[in-house]
């Protein structure tokens, strides 16, 4: 058991940091959900068992949530197709541009959906007044093929990401044994991309869920979806326990999800791989499969330009980019500090969840029911269990304190990081580490320079994602943002009320300036990482 | 040094200088006189307004702003939650089916402002719950570019007539935020069987359903839509900014139903941390000049009291309000909420 004696090679020594991460990990993403949970019992003794029935979709509420799955779920194979195609093109590219490319595909997770939506929308109309100008008509820009464009569009970076992730944990060694007797298309087809599957599955996921709990986007095209069900209960009943027994059906679609491709992940997680050489990998595709991967990448480019190009058109000038500024640098400030804060936190409690993930025994099953679930809370409900865990007179100093916000996103997105983690536990050498115990004469220098090289990648991004993802984070700040304080988002969407698009668009653009500012810097630690390493054993050897 | 040695070192330097900064935060904070608001009135209008109290009062307001895209489940729900130990004084609203809903849930205290003595008692909480002050009204936001003055319809049942395409027409989701409440004020008044055909007619004819007030006013705008039902502040900040749109009160014939007028309200949160900052912020809300300013920023549109202000947007214009009280609009808005969810969540 190769993977469990990583995990124990790692952290037998360092239990004190095992317990504490996997402890408060525990506290903060599953304490709401508990308390949740429990606070719902105690209503259904209370209310009787009428309650129920809301956790059973029936009649108009079943053809909402099949309409939801299907939307979903039709986000995520569009999602993971234009991902493949899009990531065997990056694969192969390396070298420092290719690196900056792909650190910008993650940019425009950023901008929250519903900007997106506006910047389509606005799009679409510009194309509909020249086409009409013309006497030509159009169709309407909404329905579901609106609202699984854009939200494709949104969330097309994550399936990306997670894609060539997927791809770079291959073996290189099996890629050209098998390059030598087959061609290169069979061994994509055979080789490389059931090795990577797991991750791109796991991608698929995550951007299936994030559409299946998303109400923002499919509403503004006129499509009833079941989160905003959720929602209006609860903005109807006020009732935390309803909306939670609501969101019971979505519970058990996640625990589907993430079993399925836990199956595979755990397994492949348990074989040892190999780092991939870094050398460029010509491939010769098939035509049909390079003109898939135009299609991404053409796909791709108007993913980045039509919002960003919206938003700037919005924006006007440098001038109204520049007051936007200053007009709202508190929040800039706090938002920003707050994600950094985010960012590293979620390093030490998200890291032994992994290898909590990675176990092959029923713990290891049980650890991932419970990092999964709480993905498929509506945010606002996650914002209450965190009032129920921290708003008592021992945790006062916490509750009142910006520290809430910090939880609130690590609450939201602690297990992204985690699947994250466990992605990047695959791509150890197991017998570059038996070798570096063996050798070692400081174990904090071959923590240093032999282990975190080989999880950094990992490292960067689980914390770009979680920078990004706390940045836009809303509806359970809201609940439990201390008096007085306010964020980027909660800014952006009380502009977006007001009607001053110029200003939406401006903090917008400054969201995502922030964001490739988390991307750059943490390449340029990568890429400072990395040579720091390469000196060290150059001198050493 | 051992590494481990060296690792707990580190680790507790870590713990103990998050704790100074927390305690840090908190022992700094208590030393200025403080009131907690949550605010479910846009940003943009309340924060002046606050501010100016923050200068005049001396008092340091700590403020937590709702945002439309949480479907009031934000602020409403965090009182709720909090309600065993609460931690914001004063309650303000844009509207007020969610604030008899906090008295309901026993989140409120009493608190007769003297500020509010020619308030008429259809605007007041008769235990003194909650103030209802400065309202804003609901409007017909129509294109100008698209539909001629002769053309606007005159009564919220012309909505239902073929002459207009009911593909241009929208409404926010009537069973969020002030069109809900809106709703509650049809089924009361109309009755429910009426204001349920009503609805169902509106959305069997495929009218618009937009996610939110600002998205109905954004449509008609752009001119992706001919009109669509919002709230005057809506309507008069696209005015405001130089959209081609016109403000249409509907139903105002003497016989007429009136257009819904929804106050803004104000109430103390029971168990307040800072009671005496929360009645002097509350007096000050209900003051004729924080009124004053709320209308001239294009908040609300119509003062409850014998006030001599009008908003430019809605010059020589005289609103009849429908007459109903607000306490029978709170009694309908869980029915109508639930039929209506039926009829436009499916």
């Amino acid at each position: 058991m190769v993977y469990n004696r990583i995990d124990t090679h790692f952290f037998s020594s360092r239990r004190f940091f095992y317990w504490l991460g996997t402890v408060l990990f525990s506290v903060i993403v599953l304490g709401p959900f508990i308390l949740l949970l429990i606070s719902t019992t105690k209503d259904l003794f209370r209310v009787g068992a009428e309650w129920l029935s809301l956790a059973i979709p029936s009649g108009r509420r079943l053809d909402i949530f099949l309409r939801s799955l299907g939307l979903a779920l039709s986000v995520a194979i569009g999602a993971m197709i234009v991902g493949i195609f899009l990531a065997s093109f990056l694969w192969q590219k390396r070298g420092r541009l290719w690196l900056y490319i792909r650190w910008f595909v993650l940019l425009l997770i950023a901008i929250p959906p519903y900007v997106h939506a506006l910047a389509w929308m606005s799009t679409v109309g510009f194309i509909e007044g020249g086409l009409r100008s013309f006497g030509l008509s159009v169709l309407p820009f909404r329905g579901v093929f609106a609202s699984w464009w854009v939200q494709l569009m949104a969330l097309l970076p994550i399936s990306i990401g997670m894609s060539l992730l997927g791809l770079e944990t291959v073996n290189a060694e099996f890629i050209e044994a098998s390059r030598m007797m087959k061609p290169d298309f069979e061994t994509f087809k055979k080789v490389i991309f059931p090795l990577g599957a797991p991750l791109i599955l796991a991608g698929g996921g995550i951007v299936f869920l994030l559409s299946l709990t998303d109400y923002s986007v499919p509403s503004l095209f006129q499509v009833n979806v079941y989160s905003l069900e959720i929602f209006a209960e609860f903005s109807a009943s006020n009732e935390p326990g309803r909306a939670f027994l609501l969101a019971v059906p979505l519970l058990l679609i996640t625990f589907i999800v993430m079993t399925f491709s836990q199956s595979r992940l755990r397994n492949a997680a348990l074989k040892p791989v190999r780092l991939s050489k870094q050398e460029n990998m010509s491939m010769s595709w098939p035509s049909w499969f390079l003109a898939g991967q135009r299609l991404g990448i053409m796909i791709l480019a108007f993913q980045a330009f039509v919002p960003l190009m919206a938003l700037m058109v919005k924006t006007g000038s440098l001038e109204t980019f520049y007051k936007t500024g200053v007009s709202a640098y508190r929040e800039i400030g706090f938002t920003f500090w707050n994600s950094i804060l985010a960012a590293l936190i979620c390093l030490p409690l998200a890291f032994p969840v992994a290898l909590n993930l990675g176990r092959k025994d029923r713990s290891g099953k049980f650890w991932w029911i419970l990092v999964t679930l709480p993905l498929a809370i509506p945010a606002p409900l996650i914002g209450i269990g965190l009032i129920l865990l921290f708003n008592r007179p021992i945790l006062g100093f916490l509750y009142n304190s910006p520290v809430m916000i910090v939880f609130a996103s690590l609450a939201r997105f602690l297990p992204l990081a985690a699947l994250i983690f466990l992605a990047q536990l695959r791509r150890i050498d197991p017998l570059l580490l038996d070798a570096a115990r063996i050798l070692q004469k400081n174990p904090l220098k071959t923590w240093i320079y032999i282990r975190l090289p080989m999880i950094f990648p990992g490292i960067i991004a689980a914390m770009c994602i979680m920078f990004i993802f706390s940045a836009g984070e809303l509806g359970a700040t809201l609940i439990v943002i201390p008096p007085g304080i306010s964020t980027l988002t909660i800014r952006i969407y009380n502009y977006l009320h007001y009607g001053a698009s110029e200003v939406v668009a401006g903090l917008c653009l400054m969201m995502s300036a922030a964001a490739l500012f988390a991307a750059a810097a943490a390449a340029l630690i990568l890429h400072s990482w990395k040579r720091l390493v390469s000196l060290w054993r150059a001198k050493h050897s | 040094m051992s590494f481990r040695l060296w690792i707990k070192i580190v680790s507790l330097l870590f713990i103990s200088l998050s704790l100074l900064t927390v305690f840090g935060c908190q022992q700094g904070k208590k030393q200025d006189r403080v009131c907690v608001i949550y605010a479910s009135v846009d940003q943009n209008f309340s924060e002046p307004v606050l501010q100016h109290f923050q200068e005049k009062k001396k008092i340091r307001i700590l403020p937590v702003y709702d945002v439309e895209a949480t479907k009031t489940t934000g602020l409403v729900n965090r009182l709720i939650a909090e309600k065993d130990r609460p931690q914001a004084d004063v309650f303000w609203s844009g509207e007020f089916a969610q604030t008899i809903l906090l008295k309901e849930k026993d989140v409120l205290a009493p608190y007769l402002s003297p500020n509010a003595k020619n308030i008429p008692d259809l605007y007041k909480d008769p235990e003194g719950y909650w103030t209802g002050f400065s309202a804003r009204a609901r409007v017909l936001i129509v294109n100008t570019d698209l539909l001629t003055s002769q053309e606007y319809p005159a009564s919220i049942f012309d909505l239902l007539q073929p002459r207009w395409p009911a593909e241009k027409i929208g409404i926010a989701y009537p069973v969020f935020g002030t069109t809900a409440t809106h709703a509650a004020a049809l089924y009361a008044f109309l009755g429910a069987e009426k204001a349920r055909n009503f609805f169902q007619e509106l959305y069997d004819r495929g009218v618009r359903v937009a996610d939110g007030n600002a998205t109905v006013r954004d449509l008609v705008s752009s001119g992706q839509l001919i009109m669509g039902l919002t709230d005057t502040d809506d309507a008069c900040g696209a005015k405001r900014r130089g959209k081609p749109v016109d403000l249409v009160f509907l139903d105002q014939e003497e016989n007429g139903l009136g257009t819904l007028l929804i106050p803004n309200t104000v109430a103390m949160v029971n168990g307040a941390p800072h009671h005496e900052e929360a009645r002097i912020l509350i007096d000050f809300l209900l003051s004729e000049d924080v009124e004053q300013r709320l209308i001239e920023a294009g908040w609300t549109h119509v003062p409850l009291r014998p006030l001599n202000i009008r908003q430019d947007c809605l010059e020589n214009m005289d609103i009849k309000g429908m007459n109903i009280s607000l306490q029978e609009v709170y009694q309908s808005f869980e029915y109508s909420k639930k039929e209506l969810l039926e009829i436009f969540i499916r």
